[in-house]
């Protein structure tokens, strides 16, 4: 076999007799190189999981959304509601202005709805209200007169969800009793009729802290309005599963009562889309938790990463470094006599530029393998599950980059001032020293 | 006709230690013609060895000149001034100075990638047949006696056909019998019209030459003919 001789092959023949500090280099590149695609790695494979999991949870917690959204639908349609009958003439605008409403009717009229087999609405609540001063206090307050519920004759019997106020007695609210110096038991009278407290409400933050109930007939009499009330309150109105319940319930109403009108008192739509959306920032504010979580655990290892990969970088570079001045020191000889047969200066940085260059395409290539591999390694060690992520996902373009461009590159670097300064050799300076 | 191959004319080395100044060589001149075998003698630190890295384009005299087929090596740039060493001269140490890891073949080779001269491998393979090293030729460096290191560097020196051969004790680490194949081989260049210049302290190897020069303190004392 003829043997042709040429600077790749005294580089190859010099890789192979020098191995161990070859191999020393390809080392120092890997855990450069590996230190930093498997701090890339680990950061990719946070990512990927991160995404995952956010994905992962977006679509539970759509699911657990749609679901609560559901219980809650059919926990509102379940749930009564009130509804407030009024004189037909009564103006709604003028009953949200004044807090009570000014129109009258008959109180005939809620039994004729207790006994109508009015089949959606379980309570009627007979009230008369006015506005009044109370004349012994030099206090303006609510005065509502009310007998207690009248139960539908044709439902269930069901305990009354409110109590009736007896007659000779009153109810105050907590701003009256507590300003008037008032407990139960106590005396107190009212338009000249003397009254016992009955109860003492607790403090509702409403108009309520301000009204005082008494029986149906005493504040008629009180309030010359006998056989009067301005509004019967229907309480556990039934929602039907379907279909417009308000409107049913309505035109029931207004057959028995022709005279009358009938309002949602609170709403239950209202109520409904409170709900959701309750839970729809609920579920957003989890969402957003774990994102901010897994953000904190992201920029601890950036951070940490900040720190040890340049660490690493640089201590590599100076080994490199120090590998080619001693590679230079052991062929002060070699190198001595190569210029004093004709090499330039130009081939001997080729020689040793070369080396560098192999160093770290090997060190580069193997670097990414192992990056990658204890990339995938620690995440799996600290993210549980990536059995899920590819390794085509984490092996990107960027990386592969790193490895063909950004290995050889530093070992060029690293490589070039001993390189230089075996360009620079004085051979003769060495010949003669042997 | 016999031309000059190497010509030293009145060249002056200084080296400068500290503040001391020592004249290595001062205002040496000597020609070296084809088919010429000149013998350089003297003591130790008498610039021998200065006068061969001058002579051989690799230490710049601080004055006079050195010609090589004419033409002055100093005055070409750096790398032209190593492609003319590749051309003109061959070198022969001592101490060998073979590249550790190569073979025999590899390192007689190894002057070859400077010129593109045409089938290297079979000059290089005659000259391992002339030198004895048939048998060596894939070993390497440490695999070899000091006879067949040396006949190595020879077959080394001699591939690029050079003008002159510049041999600095090239038998200084050889047996009798290896001492008379070096110098013997050398002869043979000089009687196929090369020339050589011989720097020793062996008496028996420089009476093979055609001119004898001895060098005391940097200058010629005495020259004498065969």
């Amino acid at each position: 076999m003829r043997t042709t001789m040429s600077i790749c092959r005294i580089l190859l023949k010099e890789i192979l007799h020098r191995w161990r500090s070859f191999l020393l280099g390809v080392l120092a590149v890997t855990v450069a190189i590996g230190s930093l695609t498997g701090t890339v790695t680990l950061l990719r494979v946070h990512d990927l999981n991160t995404r995952r999991i956010l994905t992962e949870k977006e679509e539970e917690t759509k699911k657990k959304m749609a679901m609560l959204q559901d219980e809650v639908r059919k926990a509102t349609l379940k749930l009564s509601f009130n509804l407030l009958i009024l004189p037909k003439q009564q103006s709604v605008r003028d009953l949200h202005i004044k807090g009570y409403p000014s129109e009258y009717m008959p109180e005939e009229y809620v039994t004729r709805l207790a006994n109508s087999g009015i089949v959606l609405v379980r309570h009627f609540l007979p009230s008369l209200q006015e506005r009044i001063k109370w004349p012994e206090k030099k206090r303006t307050i609510t005065l509502v007169g009310t007998r207690g519920e009248v139960p539908n004759l044709h439902k269930n019997p069901r305990a009354p969800l409110v109590e009736q106020v007896p007659q000779g007695t009153i109810v105050l609210g907590f701003g009256l009793h507590q300003s008037l110096g008032l407990k139960t038991g106590d005396k107190v009278k009212l338009l000249g009729r003397e009254f016992t407290v009955h109860q003492c409400y607790d403090e509702r933050g409403s108009a309520d802290d301000f009204t005082a109930w008494i029986h149906l007939h005493e504040a008629q009499e009180l309030l010359n309005k006998e056989g009067l009330i301005n509004a019967i309150l229907a309480l556990e109105c039934l929602c039907a599963k379907t279909g417009d319940l308000l409107g049913k319930i309505r035109s029931e109403i207004e057959q028995i009562l022709p005279g009358t009108q009938v309002i949602e008192k609170g709403t239950r739509a209202l109520a409904r889309a409170e709900a959701r959306a309750s839970v729809g920032r609920e579920a957003k504010a989890a969402l957003e938790r774990e994102k901010l979580h897994r953000e904190q655990i992201r920029s601890e290892r950036e951070a940490f990463g900040a720190v040890l990969v340049p660490l690493v970088m640089v201590a590599c570079a100076v080994w490199i470094g120090l590998l080619g001045f001693n590679n230079v020191r052991d062929r002060r000889v070699e190198i001595a006599i190569q210029r004093a047969m004709g090499f330039r200066a130009r081939q001997i940085m080729i020689l040793f530029l070369s080396k560098s260059l192999i160093v770290g395409l090997l060190g580069g290539a193997l670097g990414i393998l192992t990056g990658l591999g204890s990339g995938r390694w620690l995440g799996l060690a600290l993210e549980g599950d990536v059995e899920g992520i590819a390794a085509t996902e984490l092996a990107t373009s960027s990386l592969l980059l790193l490895a063909v461009l950004g290995a050889p590159m530093l070992t060029v670097v690293a490589g070039w001032i001993p390189a230089m300064i075996a360009a620079q050799q004085d051979p003769v300076a060495v010949l003669r020293e042997k | 006709m016999r031309c000059v191959v190497l010509n030293v004319e009145n060249i002056t080395k200084l080296y400068r230690k500290q503040e001391k100044e020592i004249r290595a060589l001062d205002s040496v001149s000597l020609n070296v013609n084809t088919g010429e075998f000149v013998a350089v003698e003297g003591p130790s630190g008498s610039g021998k060895s200065t006068l061969l890295f001058t002579a051989g384009s690799l230490l710049a005299p601080d004055d006079g000149q050195v010609l090589i087929d004419g033409q002055n090596p100093y005055a070409l740039s750096f790398d032209q001034r190593a492609k003319f060493r590749a051309e003109k001269i061959g070198f022969v140490f001592q101490q060998f100075h073979l590249i550790p890891y190569l073979t025999v073949l590899e390192n007689i080779l190894t002057p070859s990638i400077l010129l593109k001269a045409e089938n290297p491998h079979d000059s290089a393979m005659q000259f391992i047949e002339r030198f004895g090293l048939t048998d060596r030729v894939h070993h390497v460096l440490a695999e070899l006696s000091t006879g067949e290191r040396q006949r190595t560097a020879l077959a080394r020196a001699f591939i690029n056909s050079p003008s002159v051969i510049l041999a600095d004790e090239p038998t200084g680490n050889l047996d009798r019998e290896n001492a008379e194949i070096v110098i013997g081989s050398l002869v043979e260049f000089v009687n196929a019209g090369g020339s050589v210049l011989l720097v020793t302290h062996d008496a028996h190897a420089a009476q093979y030459a055609t001119r004898i020069l001895r060098l005391e303190n940097g200058r010629v004392r005495d020259s004498h003919q065969d």
